[in-house]
């Protein structure tokens, strides 16, 4: 028994179901509208004069299809004009059809590895340790781990960057309350007259101008930086040498600050679960009763241009067909060329649109309407005032 | 196992062929069917009073070629016909076209000389595709055209139409003349 495989019947009814993924059956707009695509394209392309070899689940296919490509369209660009804003924002949370606001979020973000290098904030922790001073012995190995103490890692195992070094001397204030040195004011043999000696170093104080505190420490400083060693220290690959000699009493251990190098190169510094690039950024299918009639116009259109490729398809699978006592050829390769020109400047022309409505376009756009309109009311005459 | 040339292709094939000559081209001819069990044959099997079917109209391809005198004196004359028609047509409608069927056409009578149905798509006749009769393998091919030949027959031997009838008017002359 032949097999008689029906095509377009000239009308159709849409069920829910009937379109190839079930993207939009739900809307009823959508199921409204995909007959009427249906028999709209099939009359564009030539029916009740020709017959159309295709189903209605071929148009709603292309239906379905022509709103994807829609939405598609407008989620990328949505997606290209704000990605600098969605960086690391949550994916949870459905962004079509909504306002983003612009925000600093993805700039900080690039910005922070500079922070980390500078000091000043970052996304890489700073961690603390510590080298344990051995007298008259200057050089040490980081990757001793009987003398370096890590707050997180082994010393020798997990590679460091030491950031800052707190080898420094004594400043010049602890020398000033020095009890065995004393102010040299004699003013806590006053106090002491009065009844208030030992009570507290904030006596050194009194009855004293503060230039002098100055001075005073500015003097004690000069004298260490003369006639003392200057504490500073060398830093090359795991060695460190200090100076002056540590000798049991001067210093018995320098604190650092570090980061860990596979802090730093680890490129996965953001929470899970947030935008990354392109493909997490959570734009879903458009809704399609929401579409406004310039969108539903390009819908239908390239409906129509994938529904004549589609039919080029078919009536192209053969060169020729036989008739009796002779052979045709369709005009399969006029429908496909056809519909995928059509594609390309639909294509075309909402990318061009859409471009025309970047941020930076509106701007542009902006700027230039003001200067427009400044050169115009430059030319309006100004008054002359007749006093 | 053949790729090409499915049912599912066939119909593709059927449906183009039943648009383009029934809808397009609508060239349509009358078929009579002969009535062997009506015709009364002589003792050679002959017979001059054959009995056809009610005529059916049917659409096919036409080729007429042009009038063949077959005496020398140009009196008697002959032409050859090609029909083409679509077979699923002719099966749908339960018609048989045989030697000695009569079709009309262009205000002529042709007496079939011969039948064929040798054009198949992608060459194979699935009612005689051994993997598909043998139910090895699903429907592929399609036998496309019954081509029929046939040339034109004097119309007053059918018994299809009454030919020189008429009323035979009395003489309108006056007496004595």
């Amino acid at each position: 028994m032949a097999q008689n495989i029906a095509i377009w019947p000239g009308s159709s009814s849409f069920f829910t179901g009937d379109s190839p993924f079930g993207l939009y059956d739900s809307d009823s707009t959508f199921r409204s509208d995909a007959d009427k695509v249906a028999d709209w394209c099939a009359k564009r392309m030539g029916y009740p004069i020709n017959d159309i070899e295709l189903q209605p689940i071929n148009f709603f296919a292309c239906f379905e299809e022509a709103v994807s490509e829609y939405g598609a369209q407008l989620n990328t660009y949505n997606i290209r004009d704000n990605m600098l804003n969605l960086y690391g924002a949550s994916t949870s949370s459905n962004l079509t059809g909504q306002k983003v606001s612009p925000n600093f979020g993805g700039l900080i973000e690039l910005a922070e590895e500079y922070g980390t290098e500078a000091g000043s904030g970052g996304n890489i922790p700073y961690y603390t340790g510590s080298i344990s001073m051995t007298s008259n012995k200057q050089i040490y190995d980081l990757t001793d781990s009987s003398v370096t103490l890590l707050e997180s890692g082994t010393p020798g195992t997990d590679s460091i960057e030491i950031k800052r070094l707190f080898h420094e001397p004594p400043p010049a204030i602890v020398k000033y309350f020095d009890p065995f040195i004393g102010t040299g004011l004699g003013s806590q043999q006053m106090m002491e007259t009065f009844g208030f000696g030992s009570m507290s170093p904030g006596v050194s104080f009194m009855m004293m101008p503060m230039y002098a505190d100055m001075l005073r420490l500015q003097a004690i400083e000069f004298n260490d930086h003369i006639r003392k060693s200057a504490y500073s220290f060398e830093l090359i690959n795991n060695r460190i040498k200090f100076f002056p000699i540590p000798n049991g009493a001067n210093f018995t251990k320098v604190h650092f600050q570090y980061i860990k190098k596979s802090d730093r190169s680890n490129p996965l510094k953001g929470e899970i679960g947030t935008i990354s690039d392109f493909s997490n950024v959570p734009y879903d299918n458009v809704v399609y009763s929401n579409i406004n009639d310039v969108g539903k116009q390009w819908i239908r259109k390239y409906a129509l241009a994938l529904a004549k490729e589609m039919l080029g398809f078919i009536r192209g699978k053969y060169s020729s067909l036989p008739i009796p006592n002779a052979e045709v050829t369709l005009n399969g390769s006029d429908l496909l060329s056809a519909g995928q020109a059509e594609k390309e400047a639909l294509l075309t022309e909402i990318k061009e649109t859409l471009d025309t409505m970047s941020r930076q376009s509106q701007l542009e756009r902006k700027q230039a309407e003001s200067d427009a309109m400044q050169q115009q009311m430059n030319k309006i005459p100004l008054k002359i005032y007749i006093g | 196992m053949a790729l090409f040339g499915s049912a599912r292709d066939a119909s593709l094939v059927r449906s183009i062929n039943r648009e383009l000559i029934n809808r397009y081209i609508d060239t349509e001819i009358v078929f009579y069917k002969l009535s062997l069990n009506d015709t009364k044959a002589n003792m050679y099997d002959e017979s001059d009073s054959k009995i056809y079917y009610s005529p059916m109209r049917i659409n096919c391809l036409v080729l007429k070629e042009e009038k063949a005198y077959t005496s020398d004196d140009n009196y008697d004359s002959t032409r050859l016909g090609e029909f083409a028609f679509l077979r699923d047509d002719l099966k749908d409608k339960n018609i048989v076209v045989e030697e000695g069927d009569v079709l009309e056409w262009d205000n002529e009578f042709y007496e079939i000389d011969g039948v064929g149905s040798s054009q198949y798509w992608t060459g194979r006749n699935p009612a005689t595709d051994i993997g598909h009769t043998n139910g090895d393998r699903g429907e592929f091919g399609l036998s496309i055209a019954i081509k029929v030949t046939a040339h034109v027959t004097r119309r007053n031997r059918l018994n299809i139409q009454d030919v020189r009838t008429g009323i035979n008017r009395s003489n309108n002359i006056p007496r004595n003349l």
